[in-house]
């Protein structure tokens, strides 16, 4: 099988700051990866660097989707490759209704694939299906993109822009942060739904509980900037009863 | 994004804007226009040299090209319409039912500071051929917008257009006005338009002016409303282009209940110029405005917001609230952006805000990482800016 994302020793930080310190993995068409990390692990400059912030430097190695270089490309371009990353902190914009939006996206990049805009009827249909997979109410539909949204209802709202734009490779940054269990119920089975053999999630948390959820293939624990250490899902279940002290304790990591 | 807050609740005058408070210290306030001649639309320009309010105003210009501007003065054949209103060249060719073509009307008072002093006011009031009066009868609900194109054509030679209107909606009535300025020919032309709105007791106007000028075409207007009690009237500036536009709007707000809500949108490009100058006059207790200036500037083009608001000793309990926010798209785009508060009651709440800036960059990010090209992200925030002044026309 041809892997869908591989990331090569890459090194990359802020300011002049390195973070990621080499880190090297590969994903595969169908596969869920887990990484998880303590606070201030690299965890969000990983998930930055994959979706294109121009602030973050990569210093080294390499990042290949699809046969592709990734680093090469405008956060635009990454999305009309099937590249989706659910937010951490999903901006507010007022004046733009969440459908508008949608739309807006949609169509950018069905453009870019050389295909039509998706028919307006179509779209519609498509849209309410979509909302009810993250128990969404329509009316959100009319109303300015995340303006005023809760926080549960910012991650839901980014769990439909996912499903409407089915990504090949889906990166959710601490997408369970700040959700209450029904919440974090609700999105799982919006991510869950969305589970293809021929696409693959990337999903970033500090804790285990989302993983009981949406069930990963593999974990990677981030410290320091590396993934030191990788397993499959009871993994996360032992970094959750143990801390991630635990591993420093182990001489896993120095 | 800088932005700039203040919340204030006291009773001492408080001014803002420094120049125009040396302005006032140095005497240099309008003259009383009683006490000057003007005849002519050079008496006008002149009447403004050197005056604060008139800075960013290219005076010379106006004197070399319009000095020996033609007026027209024959009378028009006069047409019917249900809803549209035409005026050419300051001459009635089309009214509706409820309009008449007056030959006087009432003087204007003058309060220095305000549109009623400006020169141009004087020019209009005194000049003007004709006078269209739209009368909105006690308790009636005028469904339809009634729509006044205002012409300035200068196809035979350079033009002065002096036009004058007035809106009055008695007891209980309701009316929409669009009041829409246009050219044509190939010489410069010059729109001067002085519109007077009376908003009778518990009566509602909304009046919204739309410039959208060819490149031959500079316009000068001076609005001036009288809000009595709990009368509203929303007006809005619609500056969607043409090289110079200047909009004196003053509001009085004279029995207490009366409210006013002020909206502006300017979207200039190139070298083009939107020059705004509002005062909002709480003559009276109890009383409420809320003003909301928006712009954006491309290229070279500038944008002025000098908002005033005038709460005087008698004016308590009265809510003023004003903010202006600027988009400022090109290298060399400016605005100049003043808010004035004058208030001499003790008992009020007034506010006033002004932000400039660029696009948000998270936002820009944000849209980008969902497929959008940088321009077409960079459009939908600036459409999603101005969306809100569309959103509130009639």
């Amino acid at each position: 099988m041809k892997p869908l994302l591989i990331i090569d020793q890459l090194r990359a930080g802020i300011e002049g700051r390195e973070i990621l310190k080499g880190i090297s993995l590969t994903v595969n068409p169908g596969e869920v990866h887990a990484i998880m990390g303590p606070n201030g692990s690299g965890k969000s400059t990983l998930a930055s660097v994959l979706s294109g912030r121009s602030e973050y430097e990569v210093i080294s190695g390499s990042v290949t989707y699809n046969g592709e270089d990734l680093l090469e490309k405008a956060p635009e371009e990454r999305a009309q490759a099937g590249v989706f990353q659910a937010f951490q902190y999903p901006v507010e914009i007022p004046g733009v209704s969440t459908a508008n939006f949608v739309r807006t996206s949609l169509n950018a990049i069905r453009a870019a694939r050389g295909e039509e805009p998706l028919d307006p009827s179509a779209f519609l249909m498509r849209m309410k299906e979509r909302m009810a997979l993250v128990e969404l109410d329509p009316s959100f539909l009319q109303r300015s993109l995340n303006e005023g949204f809760s926080g549960g209802e910012k991650k839901r709202n980014e769990i439909f822009q996912m499903a409407m734009l089915e990504p090949t490779l889906a990166i959710l940054d601490e997408t369970d942060s700040g959700l209450d269990i029904d919440a974090l119920r609700i999105v799982a089975n919006g991510v869950n739904a969305l589970r293809t053999p021929n696409n693959a999630m990337v999903v970033i948390t500090h804790y285990q509980r989302l993983l009981n959820y949406i069930v990963p293939d593999v974990v990677h624990v981030l410290m320091d900037g590396q993934l030191v250490l990788s397993g499959n899902k009871d993994l996360a279940l032992e970094l959750e009863a143990k801390g991630y002290d635990w591993l420093r304790n182990d001489g896993v990591v120095a | 994004m800088s932005a700039q807050e203040h919340l204030v609740q006291q009773g001492q005058p408080v001014q803002q804007g420094h120049e125009a408070q040396q302005a006032r210290e140095e005497g240099h306030e309008h003259p009383a226009t009683a006490d000057v001649g003007i005849a002519t639309f050079s008496d006008a320009v002149k009447a403004t040299f050197r005056h604060e309010e008139w800075k960013y105003t290219n005076l010379a210009s106006l004197i070399t090209t319009f000095g020996d501007a033609e007026r027209a003065t024959k009378s028009a054949e006069l047409a019917s319409s249900d809803h549209r209103i035409l005026i050419v060249n300051g001459i009635a060719e089309q009214i509706i039912p409820e309009a008449t073509v007056l030959a006087s009307a009432p003087a204007i008072e003058s309060v220095p500071g305000t549109a009623s002093a400006s020169p141009f006011t004087t020019y209009v009031a005194a000049e003007a051929q004709c006078i269209v009066e739209v009368r909105i009868p006690k308790n009636t609900q005028r469904e339809q917008p009634i729509v006044i194109d205002v012409v300035t054509n200068g196809s035979t030679r350079t033009m002065i257009g002096a036009t004058r209107i007035r809106i009055i909606a008695e007891e209980g009535a309701s009316v929409v006005v669009h009041e829409k300025h246009h050219g044509s020919g190939s010489h410069e032309c010059m729109d001067l338009t002085l519109t007077e709105i009376v908003v009778h007791a518990n009566s509602t106007v909304q009046y919204a002016k739309h410039t959208q000028l060819p490149e031959m075409l500079r316009h000068i207007g001076s609005t001036i409303a009288h809000v009595h009690a709990h009368g509203t009237l929303h007006t809005h500036a619609m500056c969607l282009g043409g090289p110079y536009v200047r909009n004196d709007l003053y509001i009085r707000l004279e029995e207490s209940g009366a409210e006013a809500y002020l909206n502006g949108l300017s979207v200039l490009r190139g070298h083009e110029v939107a020059d705004n100058h509002t005062t909002v006059d709480h003559l009276v207790p109890r009383c409420h405005s809320d003003e909301l200036y928006k712009g954006i500037y491309y290229d070279a083009s500038m944008g002025i917001f000098n908002g005033k608001v005038l709460v005087r000793p008698d004016a308590q309990k009265t809510t003023a609230y004003q903010s202006s926010r600027s988009l400022l798209l090109g290298d060399r785009a400016q605005i100049n952006a003043k808010p004035q508060l004058e208030i001499w009651a003790d008992d009020v709440k007034c506010s006033h805000g002004a932000t400039t800036g660029q696009l948000d960059n998270e936002a820009i990010f944000y849209l980008r990482s969902r497929g959008l090209t940088l321009e077409q992200a960079r459009a939908l925030l600036v459409d999603a800016f101005a969306q809100e002044m569309y959103d509130r026309l009639p």
